[in-house]
């Protein structure tokens, strides 16, 4: 029988990418790095054949990154596919009736709750460092002493009585800062 | 603009709604599963850009200098943030608002505010599935 080697359980520290707002600011930064048009740039994140290209230029513009380029690649990958999301959901949205959109946010603006939910979500977009919230929200509902609603309704109580609890200090404070790397 | 878009768990939460707040809404199960990952979420939170509204710069200033998150408002805020909003929280954000709201709904403003939010969770999902890089 052979002993497999146990894995070491010693967190890694995640790397520290560029994040692009817009597909400009994803242009920019792939001519940057050489490529002259955003086509080449995001055909080479798709294409084995143009893999070495992309990975000489990305080692080229940061010698640091050895051994993160596979990780660097696949960040790329999700904030193109995020930036073409948000592309869109900005059409989509410039569809939807006035009276739906007022009647969607008179009533979260009413709800000391959701108020308080979507005042977490600003401060931690307004916020550097406070990121890890954005993919928190089941945690932070939880956080408000709350339970999350689908599973025990019967345990919160009317949000008037909930809402005196909520402090959002612990949500401003303390996570890893996201900027850098953008030659 | 009448459906109402709900999980399997949630129309639980509807069904036990009053039959006078439920009355007029068409519920639709919401089926898509395509809500985003953690590093999806991330992302957008970094890729939020709220500089069009002052007021929310005037907001996070208050809550850096230590005011306290019930002393504040949203009111001011004009209704065109929600297209940057919920792109940010995602459909998993946009969940758990409408679960909350449906435990508290009370009137019919309540009800059109929670079949808007559904739509707009509804219209994520289907946004997320149509870009994916599966």
């Amino acid at each position: 029988m052979i002993n497999q080697p146990k894995e070491t359980s010693a967190p890694k520290e995640k790397p520290v990418f560029p994040v692009f707002k817009d597909r400009q600011e994803m242009t920019d930064f792939g001519q940057r790095i050489g490529f002259k048009k955003i086509e080449e740039f995001e055909s080479a994140l798709d294409s084995v054949q143009q893999r070495d290209k992309l990975i000489e230029a990305l080692r080229k513009s940061d010698p640091k990154l050895n051994g993160q380029v596979d990780a660097l690649i696949n960040h790329l990958k999700i904030n193109r596919q995020e930036i073409t999301r948000k592309e869109a959901w900005y059409k989509k949205v410039l569809k939807f009736p006035g009276r739906m959109v007022s009647k969607t946010w008179e009533t979260i603006k009413k709800h000391p709750v959701a108020a308080a939910l979507v005042l977490a979500a600003l401060a931690a977009a307004g916020v550097a460092g406070t990121y890890y919230l954005a993919a928190n929200w089941e945690g932070f509902f939880a956080k408000l002493g709350a339970q999350t609603a689908v599973k025990g309704a019967e345990a919160i109580g009317p949000a008037t009585k909930i809402a005196p609890q909520i402090d959002l200090a612990p949500f401003l404070e303390g996570a890893p800062q996201a900027e850098g790397f953008i030659p | 603009m009448d459906s109402l878009y709900l999980t399997a768990e949630e129309k639980k939460l509807f069904d036990a709604l009053p039959e006078t707040l439920r009355e007029g809404w068409k519920v639709v199960e919401e089926e898509r599963g395509t809500y985003e990952s953690d590093d999806e979420l991330l992302l957008r939170r970094k890729m939020a850009s709220f500089k069009d509204f002052p007021q929310v710069t005037m907001l996070v200033d208050r809550l850096q200098k230590g005011d306290k998150p019930e002393t504040l408002s949203l009111e001011g805020i004009p209704e065109s943030i929600l297209s940057e909003l919920c792109f940010t929280i995602g459909a998993r954000g946009l969940s758990v608002l409408t679960g909350r709201l449906l435990l508290d709904a009370k009137t019919d403003a309540d009800m059109e505010g929670l079949v808007g939010l559904s739509q707009f969770r509804h219209e994520m999902l289907l946004t997320n599935a149509s870009v994916s890089l599966q």
